[in-house]
């Protein structure tokens, strides 16, 4: 694949590439920050999550979450070798405030304690031309 | 007149791509096919949704109904091409001197027509100079002067008439004017026959020196005077070896020299056919003994006369000097006497023999003239019955000349005093671009000069580095704008705009001038175009209207009859002339032109039509040149082609316009770097120019480059600098005319389709070496001097130069890197 260069004005003799690592990183968040049908001269580009919106995180939705983000990454990163991809639930659990107004019921209190949203967190090793990268980002969706 | 529909027009996606892919991969050639890693380079992402917007809206512009685009694209002042009248000049010859005037507010009495031929009607021409003077006069002679050497090269086509005014370089024949060349001792004494008998005793003395080659004459005036001539007889020469005058085998000769003198006089043996190939043309060897010539194999019984011939060149003042010096040694008495010398030529038989040599050596000018190895001297007549001051115009047929870089030209005045030493003021008139009459690829350059003349001035002597084709005497500036004398009136009955048909469809008004300067008119010529006369309406109790000033004119109108009038519209620079109802417009005069049919071959006008008092009377007129510049009114399918035709060859940026320039400048500039600066890469970026200003020669080298730079700063962003020139030296001036002859050419051509360039700015390229103790390498040729240490020095210049603290050099770059 060819280089990538930084996003900047340069002149004469100089060019700014990226190095292979920035370049990996830069060609995966494209993908995976980029929802199907936003490019509309390409709509099948990028990695389709918006199912997961507003649904239960279920050990199946998950793994089909995993499957997209492999599919994709093979689709449109062929050169790429995914040698393992996790993706695992972040809860909010232990991480919130256990302080009760008294004006607020116990069974509610007791949901919030647990956390009001859940995260997914992606865990990427990659291999690009014979050098692997391990990442991990959380999935914006 | 309104574009007719186009045909429908989508740009497709990947077309654009496939064209872009090409484009990038001339710098880029990782671009040059797609692969898997196009979809995720944020580059190409961008580049892809460019392409899909255009396409997109391209399809869009499709849906539009056609009278809507027609509508805008008149809107943006698109419309149809119209005529052109074309240009050139004729040659007048006036009975007497005046001036041939246009003015604002009459016609001018002088018409100039070519004659019905079974195709064509008469053509008319009209002057375009607000006042040429024109006075009786004759080309006498047109000569060279080569290495020192006299050439004729051409004269006049006739010796009165028409003829007399016109002049062409067609021969070359080296001059034979000073094989009569004389010098003449003017001697005063109270006894002349004792003053004779003692000359002819030296002279005869002087014989016996067997100098050979020097003839003597003693001529008694008066009582009082005596004068001894002296010339150049090669013939006698050979008189004592060959006494019969004829050859034997090899001729030999006396050639000995003068007192305290080495000169013997530069000649050649003839290039007759019947000497041998051998010996034509060559310098006759030494004789086995001192002072003498040899000539071998000459043919028997060749006459000797014919064997030598002097190089065509005037002694020297100090032979001259020698010659007298040389005759008082043999008798010390003529030491004594006052002698004062005048020179001369004998008039020719042949007229072709320049007639004014005789007094430029008279003089002693010779050598204040020649003073460059090549000149060619114009000799003409100016005097006239009755002496008139003013100017004289002549003009000149330059090939090769760039029209801003014409080589020096000097014009001597001749009164009966002699030549004048102080040479005539002159100034360029105009200077026009016409095609080659010996149809060469390249177009001639006339250059017309306006001479300050004096009453006392009988003929004047231009003296000039240029090599003219052709001279001419009288030349007016014409072109195929003939005026229209109407004489309708109008009587305006409403406030709103008031249609008039006029009687010609080819309308002359500013815009069509405007559509003839595009073309390749130099500088002078389009301010005479721009400030000629074209309308002139005066109005009852109103302003006149003058040039079609605050009314409406579509020269291209194909509504009724003849271009269509509107008064009480607005013009296209939206000046009203308002005119109330009732008043009355008279429609005095216009111009009209007969587009391409204007462009008539040399000699075709050659009819002038001129009141009976006219002053001054033409008796007849010529132009020597093919009229130029003429194009037909565009037609509708070429408006469409020009106006929606996709174009592969738009510029839009500096990367396009280099490769329109290489392509362009052909294999001349194959080498050659090519550098082009947009506004916003040069203006973002501090930057410099070559040489810099610490440079102790840089004011010499800046010279002629520091107005190109203040031209520069002070144009704005549709002026693009063009840096041109060989990677390995300096190119030269004319070459970098010829480039920018061609540059603004194309810029000129780009700008009728796209204007975002509308001007250019054309530099020499100075290839620079760089010198340093870093082992980096960096891509050649480098403008970027940002990041640089060491010094800098022009290629074939020894002077370093620190590098500039700046980032970029606009018109040098490193071409060569040397580490130390």
């Amino acid at each position: 694949m060819k280089k990538i260069m930084h996003a900047s004005l340069t002149i004469g003799a100089r060019k700014p590439f990226m190095t292979r690592t920035e370049e990996s990183l830069t060609r995966i968040d494209m993908i995976l920050k980029t929802q199907a049908g936003q490019m509309p001269w390409k709509p099948d580009f990028g990695c389709d999550l918006t199912d997961l919106i507003g649904e239960s995180a279920t050990e199946d939705r998950i793994k089909s979450t995993q499957n997209e983000v492999q599919r994709t990454l093979r689709k449109w990163l062929p050169s790429a070798n995914v040698l393992s991809c996790d993706v695992h639930l972040i809860t909010g659990e232990g991480q919130v405030v256990n302080y009760r107004d008294s004006s607020v019921p116990v069974a509610e209190s007791a949901l919030v304690a647990l956390g009001t949203d859940a995260r997914l967190e992606l865990r990427l090793d990659i291999e690009v031309e014979n050098e692997v990268l391990e990442l991990g980002s959380e999935l914006e969706i | 007149m309104r574009v007719p529909p186009p045909n429908l027009l989508k740009l497709d996606k990947e077309v654009l791509l496939e064209d872009l892919r090409t484009k990038l991969s001339e710098k880029y050639p990782d671009y040059a096919v797609p692969e898997d890693g196009d979809s995720t380079d944020p580059a190409w992402v961008i580049l892809e949704q460019a392409a899909w917007l255009a396409e997109l809206l391209s399809e869009q512009l499709d849906q539009y109904p056609y009278s809507m685009i027609q509508e805008f694209v008149h809107l943006m002042g698109g419309k149809l091409n119209p005529a052109v009248p074309s240009l050139g000049f004729i040659i007048a010859n006036p009975l007497e001197a005046g001036d041939i005037t246009v003015e604002k507010s009459s016609t001018s009495p002088w018409r100039f027509f070519t004659l019905q031929t079974e195709d064509l009607d008469i053509i008319e021409f009209a002057s375009l100079e607000p006042k040429v003077h024109v006075r009786p006069s004759a080309i006498l002679s047109l000569t060279e002067v080569k290495n020192k050497e006299l050439f004729l090269v051409g004269g006049a086509k006739s010796e009165a008439g028409i003829g007399s005014q016109e002049a062409w370089k067609t021969y070359k024949k080296q001059s034979r004017i000073f094989d009569e060349e004389w010098v003449r001792y003017d001697l005063t004494t109270s006894n002349a026959a004792a003053l004779i008998e003692t000359l002819e005793n030296a002279i005869e003395s002087l014989e016996e020196r067997k100098i050979g080659w020097l003839e003597f004459r003693v001529e008694q005036v008066s009582n009082i005077r005596v004068s001894v001539f002296a010339r150049i007889n090669l013939e006698k020469s050979f008189s004592v070896f060959q006494p019969t005058g004829l050859s034997e085998g090899d001729v030999r000769g006396h050639w000995g020299t003068l007192d305290n003198s080495t000169w013997t006089p530069p000649v050649r043996v003839a290039s007759l056919p019947t000497l041998a190939p051998s010996i034509r043309g060559i310098e006759p060897m030494p004789g086995l003994r001192r002072g003498t010539i040899l000539i071998p194999n000459v043919p028997d019984s060749f006459e000797t006369k014919q064997l030598l011939e002097r190089k065509s060149m005037p002694l020297k003042r100090d032979v001259v000097d020698s010659i007298w010096e040389t005759l008082t040694h043999m008798d010390q008495k003529l030491a004594t006497l006052n002698v004062s010398v005048s020179r001369g030529v004998e008039p020719s038989s042949d007229v072709r023999e320049p007639s004014w040599v005789s007094t430029v050596i008279n003089q002693e000018l010779w050598s204040e003239l020649i003073d460059r190895t090549e000149l060619r001297i114009i000799h003409v007549q100016v005097g006239q019955n009755e002496p008139t001051s003013g100017t004289f115009r002549l003009s000149m047929v330059l090939k090769g000349v760039s029209e801003n870089n014409i080589p020096p030209i000097r014009i001597f005045g001749i009164d009966d005093n002699g030549v004048e030493r102080v040479p005539l003021r002159h100034n360029i008139a105009w200077r026009l671009r016409l095609p080659d009459p010996n149809a060469g690829q390249r177009m001639v350059l006339v250059v017309a000069l306006d001479i300050q003349l004096t009453e006392t001035h009988q003929e004047i002597l231009v003296v000039t580095e240029c090599d003219p084709m052709a001279v001419c005497c009288n030349s007016i500036l014409v072109g195929n704008v003939p005026i229209v004398q109407d004489g309708r009136q109008v009587e305006i009955l409403r406030n709103i705009p008031e249609a008039v048909n006029l009687l010609y469809d080819d309308l002359v008004n500013k815009d069509v001038v405007e559509h003839l300067l595009r073309d390749n008119i130099p500088t002078d010529v389009a301010q005479l175009l721009s400030k000629l006369p074209l309308a002139y309406f005066p109005v009852q109790h109103a302003n006149t209207i003058v040039d079609f000033e605050g009314v409406w004119l579509d020269p291209t109108s194909t509504v009724g009859e003849g271009a269509l009038m509107r008064l009480n519209a607005p013009d296209r620079d939206g000046v009203l002339h308002s005119l109330r109802p009732g008043r009355t417009v008279q429609l005095d005069w216009y111009r009209r032109t007969d587009g391409e049919y204007g462009n008539v071959a040399r000699g075709d006008i050659q009819v002038v039509e001129q009141p009976n008092n006219a002053s001054p009377n033409i008796l007849s007129i010529f132009n020597p040149l093919d009229t130029f510049y003429g194009l037909g009114r565009e037609n509708e399918r070429e408006a469409i082609d020009r106006m929606f035709n996709p174009s592969g060859r738009v510029a839009v940026l500096p990367t396009d316009w280099e490769r329109l320039l290489r392509v362009s400048l052909g294999l001349k500039a194959r080498e050659w770097v090519i550098r082009c600066w947009s506004h916003p890469e040069r203006s973002l970026i501090s930057h410099d120019f070559w040489p810099p200003p610490s440079n102790e020669n840089s004011v010499v080298l800046r010279r002629g480059q520091q107005s190109l730079v203040d031209t520069l700063y002070r144009s704005g962003a549709d002026t693009m600098l063009v840096v041109v020139g060989a990677a390995d030296h300096l190119i030269s001036d004319s070459d970098l005319d010829w480039a920018r002859g061609l540059i603004e050419g194309l810029v000129r051509r780009q700008r009728q389709r796209l204007p975002l360039i509308k001007n250019v700015v054309v530099m020499k390229f100075w290839p620079l070496v760089l010198r340093t103790s870093k082992t980096e390498t960096i891509p050649l040729p480098c403008f970027d001097i940002g990041e640089l240490d060491g010094t800098l020095r022009s290629v074939g210049s020894n002077q370093e130069q620190d590098i500039p603290n700046k980032m970029l050099l606009l018109n040098a770059a490193i071409v060569e890197v040397e580490n130390v």
